[in-house]
């Protein structure tokens, strides 16, 4: 209880550094109750909530493989590299 | 890359052709993580070698480029942390929560963030967006890049993370916030833009 009203008036910096908290580990329910009652009157913060998940969901989608090959930045394998590839494979 | 041929399929396809099929994205991913192209390479001739290896553990799941990708994370990470071990130079010490810049000596947002429109699927398809989204990860100093590429791109535990570069908990939150922050007000200024919110 008493972390939740601590939370609860707790500034934006706070309220920042525990959402960003939450996308590396569990927090106690208590906490995340005060962050979302946070969030109902502070616009800021819930935009940071939302453009901090939307970094991570576009490194995701980044790291997966499935974005098409225009969107992403032009760097392609080197042809030596691709010969020596290549033959790495033949080779085994 | 303009003449590779996109295949996403869930098929297993002819080891032989895997360079041609996956090798610019599987260089592409390499060379954003470690910046130097002989690494790069080393990493995917690794990768290769591991998914040569692996074969009957592809299940038709994922497309094959995903499941490549996957392996390579791990040789990323492994060669990461081999890193880590070598350079004992100890990072700059952050200020306690890496966010001073952000809030007011009250905690109030200095400048809050802007609205972000637009749709995000359209957004990841766009070419412009990735380049500015690489420059401002280049922006973030090593001590936070590093534990955030880690973490949101190789998609490892915050657990894993703290073995691989030898950090505590804290000190680790600490570097993702930073990192958060940072690239957050980067994208902002270089691409969303956009009126700025307060509580």
């Amino acid at each position: 209880m008493k972390a939740f009203l601590q939370l609860l008036f707790a500034p934006c910096r706070e309220i920042t550094r525990r959402t960003s908290l939450s996308l590396d580990r569990d927090l106690p329910r208590s906490h995340l109750m005060a962050i979302r009652i946070h969030y109902v009157y502070c616009t800021a913060c819930r935009r940071f909530r939302r453009q901090a998940a939307l970094m991570r969901h576009a490194l995701r989608r980044l790291g997966d493989g499935t974005l098409p090959d225009d969107a992403l930045p032009d760097i392609s394998l080197p042809d030596a590299a691709r010969d020596r590839l290549k033959r790495f494979i033949n080779d085994r | 890359m303009a003449t590779e041929e996109r295949t996403d399929t869930n098929e297993a396809s002819d080891p032989a052709e895997w360079v041609d099929r996956h090798g610019d994205a599987l260089y592409r991913y390499a060379l954003l993580r470690v910046g130097d192209p002989a690494t790069a390479e080393e990493l995917v001739q690794e990768c290769l070698a591991g998914a040569l290896g692996a074969r009957e553990q592809f299940a038709a799941r994922s497309s094959e480029r995903t499941w490549l990708i996957g392996i390579l994370k791990r040789k990323v990470v492994d060669h990461i942390r081999r890193e880590a071990r070598r350079s004992s130079a100890d990072e700059p010490e952050l200020d306690a929560g890496g966010d001073t810049a952000y809030f007011t000596a009250n905690g109030k947002w200095a400048a809050g963030p802007a609205r972000w429109g637009g749709d995000p699927e359209a957004l990841l398809k766009k070419r412009e967006f990735w380049d500015v989204f690489r420059r401002c990860l280049g922006n973030l100093p090593d001590s936070a890049a590093q534990p955030f590429l880690l973490r949101e791109l190789d998609e490892i535990s915050s657990e894993e993370v703290c073995k691989v570069l030898d950090l505590s908990t804290t000190n680790l939150w600490t570097r993702l916030h930073r990192a958060r922050l940072s690239l957050r007000a980067c994208l902002e200024t270089h691409w969303f833009g956009g009126k700025k919110a307060s509580c």
